[in-house]
């Protein structure tokens, strides 16, 4: 049985569609990532989820009980779930023992104190029982209110863009420290980011959403080697586009043949897509390609490529070794990794 | 833990902007929007209920008259008072004055001042006869002066005690003024007086135009002054009818009358202070102008600026402590004013608490339920700040005596007008308050088990508690000075300090009104100091 399930989830501000026909299920102890541009509707689905919007239509059930459709809704006090704001929200009048003391009032008085020290202990914050929000730096903030959202034992803990407040640095430490907390705890999580590294560090799945819908559910590997649509395969990572044709069941490109793993009909225009890390070039006097600028990005270089057709395509090397720009070289693709999508009106055909 | 599933709730009929508002606590906003109405609504359906009467009696002469009087005497006060006000704010601002900062200061105090204290300082000081200066002459030979009353009296009052708003104003668009504009000025050829002229002034004319109309509206809506200097504006004339109680209808058109030119009066004064920029117009570094120097002029001017501040600050507390003493050497009762003064904080005690009590759940509406119907509700609450105190006591009475009987001329109905009259402070200052907090704050106590109103009671009202202290202290401090309703309304023998110094005023009585003078001073010091520090923080808030 899932803990969270959503099913054809809709909601509707006026007449744009903010969720549309969204489903999807989050197993107990799983790390379950909705990503997307801003204005995606994701943060509209975490809310939907915790009770602070109301579904037009669909459902969303929790551990296999309905809790809101169309007609009615469970009021967010009742639904057992935790959740972390983006700003945290912690309550700046109350210290951070009554901050997690604050959802503790179901539990019997003589636990609750246990419960706090416990919470601390975990996240790494002993000590700081009497401190108040307004004397923290952003990333013990954000621990304190992960224990708070905790500390109650709920189904599922939301995450609502939770590392976007925290500068570069802070962020790279928390991620490790969050996924360390949640694992540990077997707490299950929905966390909704817009920034894909994050989705997949943390995540055990994931789910791209675009304009309310749904573009694809699926690991963070799936999501990355094989995007589904073309959406996916552009936010995810970097990527290129080569235009392809279909002839014999094979795909043909400049930078070489693959197979038609989709079976596109004989003659179709299709793009392909390549991930940086899978375009290889060797020197080579003879080819047409050559290396138009490159850029020293600290562990890699990304090479700036153009093709014999004038195409751009990049590919990332290691950053131990240099090769000069002006260089002729010969492209290739890994034949691994290859995503083929259906031309579209508007794609550049120059072949 | 299971999810309770108990509480699965229909929705509620009713969604403001998406969201489901409680349903208490829109009645209680209903509520209160109601109340604040009732005055301006009742006095509507009085005047109308006099029919065909109601224009006979609109364009009467005597009611002709009094609105040409009361129109004459707008005017002259409020040109008099940017006469003082222009000046004193650009010697304060923009040149090297002495004793700049302390002129700076000293000139807005006569806000403080009431204008029916200022009304007794002016007769006990000047009047024909028993004041100060007619005893000073005495053994001169002069045992009645020329009279104060009328339109002397008032035109002095008025234009010593709200010269200060002109001055706000004119000195906060000053001090935004950039000096390249100025400097560009001079550079194409014009001498100081020029670029005064032509670049200074029309920078400073919203301003101007802000300030000069809230004086007018000041001066049509003030019935301290025109009452005790015996002048016939609006506010005098009604308060007649009311005592000789023949003409109800003639009462009640000229209290409409009056709510119309006062309420205009303020649109005006809000759409021009739409245009009053607060803010420089260059984005490169704020540079402060020099200091303009005044050379020879600083004596003339420094001569100007204290003969203001005598008139308007030293004369009345010269006056209150002269009768103050004069009273107490000559054996006058002073535990009398004790038990005054308690009817006055007790009173004004209750007026707080109810006040802020419906403020909250309007504002929050507002804020957290923004959208066309609560934004109403809490702009209706907010009548109260255009009606004068007179016309909302004598709406009072009528509805008093002829609907409410046993409510009229007790503690309760007092209570009603000062809730009328002064929750727009509260509402305001709870508003701002309530502004700041992150609706993410209720909506996390939500996530740990708290339902709306106790998201509410943990998390928001902890929160507001400073604008609910301000409004609270607001309300206190402004019930404490006023004196309109409190005379029509209060309790037979209820006498709070107001009423004192207007009664004993009245009857030449100073030495009785002077004790009672100092208090209200401080009281209404307390509360212009916290309006003042208030809208310095928005102006910071704008400045960023």
């Amino acid at each position: 049985m899932s803990v969270i399930k959503v099913s054809n989830l809709t909601k509707k501000f006026g007449d744009t569609f903010a969720v549309d026909n969204i489903s999807f299920e989050v197993k107990k102890g799983e790390i379950f990532a909705i990503l997307g541009p801003s204005g995606c509707g994701k943060t509209t689905t975490l809310r939907l989820i915790a009770g602070f919007e109301d579904p037009d239509d669909g459902g969303v059930y929790i551990e296999g009980t309905l809790a809101a459709d169309k007609q009615k809704s469970t009021p967010p006090e009742n639904r057992a779930i935790g959740m972390v704001f983006q700003d945290y929200a912690l309550f700046p009048h109350l210290s951070v023992e009554k901050n997690i003391l604050f959802g503790l009032e179901r539990f019997p008085r003589e636990q609750r104190s246990r419960i706090v020290i416990n919470m601390l202990e975990f996240v790494g914050l002993q000590g700081f029982h009497d401190r108040y929000p307004h004397q923290l730096s952003g990333g013990q903030q954000q621990r304190v209110a992960l224990a708070r959202a905790m500390a109650p034992c709920p189904v599922v803990v939301l995450l609502d863009e939770p590392l976007s407040n925290l500068d570069a640095d802070m962020r790279m430490k928390m991620r490790k420290e969050l996924l360390q907390i949640l694992k540990r705890a077997q707490t299950t999580t929905i966390l909704v980011t817009h920034d894909q590294e994050e989705a997949f560090t943390l995540a055990d799945n994931v789910a791209v959403l675009n304009n309310g819908m749904l573009e694809q559910l699926g690991t963070p590997e799936e999501i990355y080697h094989s995007p589904a649509t073309r959406f996916v395969a552009d936010f995810v990572g970097q990527a290129d586009f080569i235009n392809g044709l279909v002839k014999d069941n094979r795909i043909v490109t400049e930078i070489g043949t693959f197979q038609d793993k989709s079976n596109f009909e004989e003659g179709s225009h299709v793009q392909l897509m390549i991930r940086p890390d899978d375009i290889l070039f060797i020197p080579d006097n003879e080819s047409g390609s050559t290396i138009v600028s490159r850029e020293f990005r600290g562990e890699e270089n990304r090479y700036t490529l153009k093709l014999p057709s004038g195409k751009i395509v990049h590919s990332s090397r290691p950053s131990t070794e240099v090769i000069k720009e002006g260089t002729n070289v010969r492209v290739e693709a890994n034949p691994m990794h290859i995503v083929a999508f259906l031309a579209e009106y508007g794609d550049k055909q120059n072949e | 833990m299971k999810i309770v599933e108990a509480l699965s709730k229909k929705r509620c009929g009713l969604r403001i902007s998406g969201l489901d508002v409680p349903l208490p606590l829109l009645l209680v906003g209903i509520l209160v929007a109601i109340s604040t109405s009732i005055p301006l609504l009742y006095l509507i359906l009085r005047a109308s209920g006099a029919g065909t009467k109601f224009f006979s009696l609109l364009l009467s002469p005597k009611t002709l008259r009094v609105l040409f009087d009361s129109a004459l005497l707008a005017l002259v006060v409020t040109t008099l008072s940017a006469l003082i006000a222009i000046p004193l704010a650009f010697l304060t601002v923009r040149t090297n004055l002495p004793f700049r900062r302390f002129f700076s200061v000293a000139t807005v105090l006569p806000l403080a001042v009431p204008s029916y204290v200022g009304s007794y300082a002016v007769i006990a000081a000047l009047g024909p006869k028993g004041s100060i200066l007619q005893n000073i002459l005495e053994p001169y030979g002069v045992s009645r002066l020329p009279t104060i009353y009328g339109w002397t009296g008032a035109i002095l009052t008025l234009t010593l005690f709200s010269y200060p708003y002109i001055l706000l104003t004119v000195r906060a668009s000053l001090h935004s003024l950039d000096p390249s504009l100025e400097e560009a000025s001079r550079t194409l050829g014009h001498n100081q007086l020029q670029t005064f002229r032509l670049v200074t002034l029309p920078h400073l004319k919203p301003s101007i135009a802000a300030g000069s109309l809230l004086v007018a509206f000041y001066t049509l809506s003030d019935f301290g002054t025109p009452s005790l200097m015996r002048f016939n504006s609006f506010t005098r004339a009604i308060y007649i009818q009311y005592q000789s109680s023949f003409d109800r209808n003639l009462a009640a058109v000229l209290a409409l009358t009056l709510v119309a030119l006062a309420s205009l009066t303020l649109l005006l004064e809000y759409k021009v202070r739409g245009k009053v920029k607060y803010y420089g117009t260059s984005s490169g570094a704020k540079r402060k102008p020099k200091d303009i120097d005044l050379g020879f002029w600083k004596y003339p001017s420094t001569a100007f600026c204290l003969s203001i501040l005598g008139m308007s600050l030293v004369m009345p507390f010269g006056v209150i402590i002269f009768w103050l003493v004069r009273g107490l050497s000559t054996g006058q009762e002073i535990s009398f004013v004790w038990s005054i003064a308690l009817n006055s904080l007790t009173v004004s005690a209750i007026a707080a608490v109810v006040a802020v009590l419906f403020a909250l759940p309007v504002a929050f509406l507002a804020v957290r339920y923004s959208g066309k119907f609560t934004n109403l509700l809490e702009r209706s609450t907010y009548i109260g700040f255009a009606l004068p105190g007179i016309v909302v006591a004598l709406s009072l009475v009528f509805f008093g005596v002829k609907y409410a009987t046993p409510l009229y001329q007790t503690i309760y109905m007092l209570v009603f007008a000062y809730v009328v009259l002064f929750i727009p402070q509260a509402v305001g200052t709870i508003r701002s308050s309530m502004l700041q907090i992150s609706p993410r704050l209720e909506e996390a106590a939500q996530t740990l088990g708290k339902n709306t109103l106790g998201a509410i009671r943990y998390v928001t009202l902890p929160l507001t508690r400073p604008g609910i202290l301000t409004g609270g202290a607001l309300v206190f401090l402004t019930t404490m000075k006023e004196l309109p309703a409190t005379l029509l309304l209060s309790p037979t023998g209820f006498n709070t300090l107001a009423t004192r110094v207007w009664s004993a005023t009245d009857n030449a009585f100073f030495a009785r009104a002077a004790a009672p003078s100092l208090v209200i001073i401080l009281v209404s010091a307390l509360s212009m100091f916290i309006i003042l520090s208030q809208e310095k923080s928005k102006e910071e808030w704008v400045k960023q």
